[in-house]
């Protein structure tokens, strides 16, 4: 495959998933995961060890599992009502390993986030959540399964404030 | 007088603010009146004992963590000696906070404005441009950046007072000291070190005590968190269930301080639980029956006025307005504990205390929640009194109730009581 069809076939994806989060349609989106999948979106600092630092999300298949129950059960008050949110991807790049075909997709991403609040005007308000983004993918017949997606939020070690959402 | 009224009536009375708590219940004006956070600030904040940082936070000759009294900027330094001080953090020249990052190491503390140069201890070493200064103009002892007039340390956790008079800190600390020396003898080693492990910043727009209340709230966990119980109990059903154990308390153990015991697991859980070598280290130190309560029971202990210990983290209040507050939470590893161990303690903290967290935004949340309802003016009262018709005292004096009393909540207004009632 020709590097420009790759970065085309990985795009879709890329963009794929990215409207199934914001589409809420969660299910499907576990399943582009793979079982020894990892979900990471590190704390404080992109150079840290997560065996030996707090993460802001280090989840395994199982615990996204839990993460999307949990926002389906009406009881993670954080995100009741939920956030609205809007996942933008750029500046994508792809390598892929000749010997074991994974593919190594970086690029930028802002998720701009909204939560009506209908009290708490104050904080009405769209958020804006800019990460630089590295993606593991493993083909898998004429798509692919996330080995790993990792975040790395420019405000990694600023004052977050709830991230109940997928980030 | 006895019967507290509302602020309006108390307003401009300055020396009456207690009146507006009871054991039973808070006036709202605690929680909404600028006036109050400014008179909490100057009897609490800036007279007892407030926890700055943990020694382990700047382990190096030449480190820093810039913080907060209060609202009053500071710096924990630790010099070439490796004595560890508090100064205020505002260059005696034009005011600014000298060093701007949460953490640093430097040989000086340096002003970026016309470099007046600083030693770890607060000592002016000399001006910038010296030249422009006649001989002697500048009084290099009286121009040194302020100390800050008491710091103490107890288990490596060190307070300031920024009264030169008051009780020790060992007497601030009165009974809290076991708890504290439990949460650290949790370590083969008897030291934690801070910080190092993750840190995560909060704020949320209400007002500080509600976090202080909050971080022994017994009450709301079934309720607010049944989503995590729920995923627990699933996962582990033997160990969730011990969260019911009718033997727990919640406890005021006085100064303001207070404890809640939040899952205590019997022996053969902990022996599942934790390796032998480590249980055995422990128990080398502290002998065998602390070794099962401190590694089987979860407990929560505040501080007052502004830390609480939670099982994975030091957790430090911090007022930026009446009804707006920064929280951190410092992670903690156990020194000397087997990799897995605190590895434990990593993925245990951010899954229910982290920004996406399936505890802390749901806690964020009621706390947002409470003081946009604190508008409703015409309803004064804010009720802590769940639990004590049946409270019992111990022989120490110790107040007892159970964990999802508010025996714990009604301590630190004791001690808020006895504080504000001290004229200025």
């Amino acid at each position: 495959m020709s590097q420009s069809a790759l970065l085309q076939n990985v795009e879709q994806f890329l963009f794929n998933e990215a409207n199934l989060i914001d589409d809420r349609n969660f299910e499907a989106w576990l399943d582009l995961f793979a079982e020894d999948a990892l979900y990471w979106v590190p704390a404080n600092d992109d150079k840290m060890d997560p065996t030996q630092h707090v993460s802001i999300v280090y989840d395994t298949k199982e615990g996204l599992k839990d993460r999307i129950w949990r926002l389906g059960s009406g009881a993670a008050y954080a995100q009741e009502p939920p956030s609205k949110t809007m996942h933008q991807l750029s500046n994508i790049q792809v390598a892929q390993d000749p010997q074991t075909k994974q593919i190594t997709a970086r690029c930028h991403l802002n998720i701009y986030e909204y939560r009506h609040n209908h009290h708490l005007l104050s904080m009405d308000t769209v958020m804006q959540y800019p990460a630089r983004c590295e993606y593991r993918l493993q083909p898998a017949g004429d798509s692919y399964q996330i080995a790993l997606r990792r975040i790395d939020l420019i405000a990694a070690n600023g004052v977050l404030g709830n991230m109940g959402f997928i980030i | 007088m006895n019967n507290p009224t509302d602020f309006n009536q108390l307003a401009g009375q300055p020396h009456r603010y207690h009146e507006l708590s009871t054991p039973e219940k808070n006036h709202l004006s605690l929680y909404t009146k600028p006036e109050i956070l400014d008179a909490e600030l100057k009897r609490i904040f800036y007279t007892t004992w407030v926890y700055v940082g943990h020694d382990s936070e700047i382990p190096s000759p030449g480190d820093y963590k810039s913080t907060y009294i209060g609202q009053i900027p500071v710096l924990m330094t630790r010099d070439q000696q490796g004595q560890v001080h508090v100064v205020i953090n505002r260059c005696m020249h034009r005011g600014l906070t000298v060093c701007p990052e949460e953490y640093g190491n430097s040989r000086y503390l340096v002003c970026p404005y016309h470099g007046w140069t600083y030693s770890h201890d607060g000592a002016l070493v000399e001006t910038g441009a010296p030249e422009g200064y006649s001989e002697g103009e500048i009084d290099k002892v009286a121009m040194g950046l302020m100390p800050v007039p008491r710091v103490e340390s107890y288990r490596g956790f060190v307070f300031a007072s920024l009264s030169k008079q008051g009780r020790s800190l060992d007497e601030h600390l009165g009974r809290a000291k076991p708890h504290l020396d439990n949460y650290v003898d949790r370590s083969p080693l008897g030291t934690i070190t801070a910080s190092k492990s993750g840190l995560y910043k909060y704020t949320y727009d209400g007002n500080w005590k509600i976090q202080l209340e909050g971080s022994v709230e017994g009450y709301h966990v079934a309720f607010t968190h049944q989503t995590f119980l729920q995923i627990a109990m699933k996962k582990n059903p033997d160990i969730i269930k011990h969260f019911k154990n009718p033997d727990m308390r919640g406890i005021d153990l006085g100064n303001g301080h207070n404890i809640i015991e939040v899952m205590r697991l019997p022996p053969e859980l902990v022996r599942q639980m934790y390796p032998e070598d480590f249980r055995q280290q422990i128990t080398e130190r502290v002998g065998e029956d602390v070794m099962y309560d401190i590694l089987g029971t979860t407990k929560n202990l505040v501080i007052f006025p502004n830390v609480a210990l939670l099982e994975h983290q030091i957790r430090v209040i911090r007022p930026l307005a009446v009804n707006k507050t920064l929280v951190e939470t410092h992670h903690t590893l156990l020194d000397g504990a087997p990799q897995q161990v605190n590895e434990q303690r990593i993925r245990g903290h951010e899954k229910f205390y982290g920004p996406a967290g399936f505890g802390g935004p749901d806690d964020i949340e009621m706390f947002n929640r409470m003081q946009e309802g604190y508008k409703a003016e015409m309803i004064e009262w804010i009720y802590l009194n769940r639990g004590l018709s049946i409270e019992t005292t111990n022989e120490h004096g110790e107040r007892i109730g159970k964990p999802d009393h508010e025996t714990v909540q009604r301590a630190t207004y004791y001690e808020w009581r006895k504080l504000m009632a001290n004229a200025d």
